[in-house]
């Protein structure tokens, strides 16, 4: 497990190369460096709307789902580049990563 | 004869230069010390006297004025005694003023002249450094710290007359050499690998772990939420160059521990829930950074997060959003650095059961509502990655690697 942790830590180091950021969480929403630096695939990209939409989810909110796809694919035990996007299961497991605390 | 010598002094976790300026004139006698100085300093006043004093160093009974400067900050620590004594010596002509460039003069003086350690002496090593100072002379139980980053000569004084003696030129004292901090016991690194039955718990703790995000575990008590935090720290790798100084000046200034060399493990701050604002944020007569600032490059753990005053919540939406704490003081403010992780744990409900398997929540619905509202809005809005840590059910037992573990997953 910690394997897979510095390995993640790596490629994103690597992604955000010449960027003041190390980490996915720290890569802001402003000036579309989001959507650079934490790509979806369109199929990813489809999934995220949809579920916002559906949950009435807050760009704010959208942007944090965003970066822990990110994370995930950074932690996947394959050897995509690190700037592939990430993709529609790396969301799916963002949303099942997303379970607040709800009254029943 | 007017003097200068040179000390420094800590404003949240930076150092600055403070000069100080000696003077011997025409008066009534009395040591007058000018600059805005707080009580501490004024005190210092008696423990400059009553030093040179005792060391033998006669002052002629004359007016004599000390100023310090910058004039309008203030100088909190004792530790300029020792720059007051030496502009005080040379403007009396006991030791020559040109020894006194170059060199950052950093230490709490007792009554009988013996140098004792002032809190900081990173930060102000750091900052003589910078300020292209060529040596620090400092008490001898800080001169470990104070040699930490290097680039400096570092003096390590037992008393004032052993640093007068130096100054004359009647005994040089020897730079300290840069001790290799003794070997720290490796610090127990849990991996998670043994933490069964927590699939999307562990999984969420990777995650954190992996990409700086924020956590919360959420469900009932007694199912190893604190367990997870703390083996979470194991997953870290260890503090880089830039982030070890940053920690390292935060503990030091807090006073935190000794400091023989860069702390490199990320930290683990868990304020219990009573915590005040204060104590969680920093501040204070002697503005002391707090547990957000202490958790800087590493992982803030608030257990029970409900249970903390909403004074504590509230203000923990700035460190979390700007990775700084402004403490508010008489004048202007004071930046800590606090880019810390949240790792936050509650129960579900006030009793603790609500959704679990066996057990019956005893909650009125309103109460539940209540009780998670008090962490709504703003603060889970800067949750990242939330999962519900359930109690381990005999499936997720299924493929048990030694007996024992076999036998806890039996039917309890
Ligand atoms: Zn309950």
């Amino acid at each position: 497990m910690r394997t897979r942790v510095t390995r993640a830590r790596a490629r994103q180091l690597a992604r955000l190369r010449g960027t003041p950021w190390r980490t996915n969480a720290e890569v802001p929403a402003a000036a579309g460096s989001i959507e650079r630096l934490c790509a979806l695939t369109p199929a990813a990209e489809r999934l995220l709307a949809a579920t916002a939409e559906h949950r009435g989810w807050s760009p704010r909110t959208q942007h944090r789902l965003r970066r822990v796809a990110r994370t995930l694919a950074d932690l996947a035990d394959d050897d995509r580049c690190p700037r592939a996007p990430a993709a529609e299961a790396d969301v799916a497991q963002a949303l099942h990563l997303r379970a607040l605390p709800e009254a029943e | 004869m007017l003097t200068r010598s040179y000390s420094a002094s800590v404003l949240g976790v930076e150092g600055f230069v403070v000069t100080v300026e000696a003077d011997v004139g025409l008066g009534l006698p009395g040591l007058t010390l000018v600059g805005r100085a707080s009580g501490a300093l004024m005190e210092a006043r008696e423990r400059v006297r009553s030093a040179l004093g005792h060391c033998g160093h006669k002052l002629h009974p004359r007016k004599q004025v000390v100023n310090l400067a910058p004039a309008d900050e203030r100088k909190d620590s004792p530790g300029i005694d020792l720059a007051v004594a030496c502009a005080l010596l040379a403007s009396h002509e006991v030791v020559p003023a040109e020894r006194l460039q170059g060199l950052m003069l950093w230490g709490e003086l007792s009554l009988d002249g013996s140098l004792r350690p002032a809190a900081g002496t990173l930060v102000i090593a750091d900052c003589a450094r910078r300020m292209g100072f060529t040596s620090l002379a400092v008490a001898e139980a800080s001169a470990d710290e104070a040699a930490v980053l290097g680039g400096l000569a570092v003096l390590p004084v037992r008393d004032l007359p052993q640093l007068v003696a130096h100054l004359r030129g009647d005994r040089e004292i020897g730079a300290h050499a840069a001790n290799d901090p003794p070997p720290r016991p490796p610090r127990e690194l849990h991996d998670l690998e043994d933490v069964r039955g927590l699939v999307l718990a562990r999984r969420a703790i990777e995650v954190m772990a992996a990409g700086g995000h924020n956590v919360l575990l959420h469900g009932p008590p007694g199912v190893g939420k604190t367990m997870l935090a703390r083996r979470a720290i194991g997953l870290y790798p260890p503090l880089d160059d830039e982030a070890a100084l940053e920690v390292t000046k935060i503990f030091g200034v807090a006073g935190l521990r000794a400091v023989d060399g860069l702390v490199r493990e990320v930290p683990l701050r868990a304020p219990h829930h009573t915590v005040s604002v204060a104590g969680l944020l920093g501040g204070g007569p002697f503005l002391r950074p707090g547990e957000v600032s202490l958790a800087h490059r590493g992982v803030l753990f608030l257990d029970e997060l409900p249970e903390f005053s909403r004074g504590c919540l509230e203000a923990l939406r700035e460190p979390l959003e700007e990775g700084v704490v402004r403490i508010v003081r008489a004048r202007g403010s004071v930046g800590f650095p606090a880019r810390f992780q949240l790792l936050a744990a509650m129960n579900p409900c006030p009793c603790g059961f609500l959704g679990h398997p066996d057990r019956t929540c005893v909650d009125n619905p309103a109460a539940v509502l209540r009780y998670q509202q008090r962490v709504s809005g703003p603060l889970l809005d800067r949750i990242d990655v939330a999962v519900s840590v359930t109690p381990a059910r005999p499936e997720s037992c299924a493929r048990p690697t030694h007996r024992s573990r076999a036998r806890r997953c039996g039917p309890a």
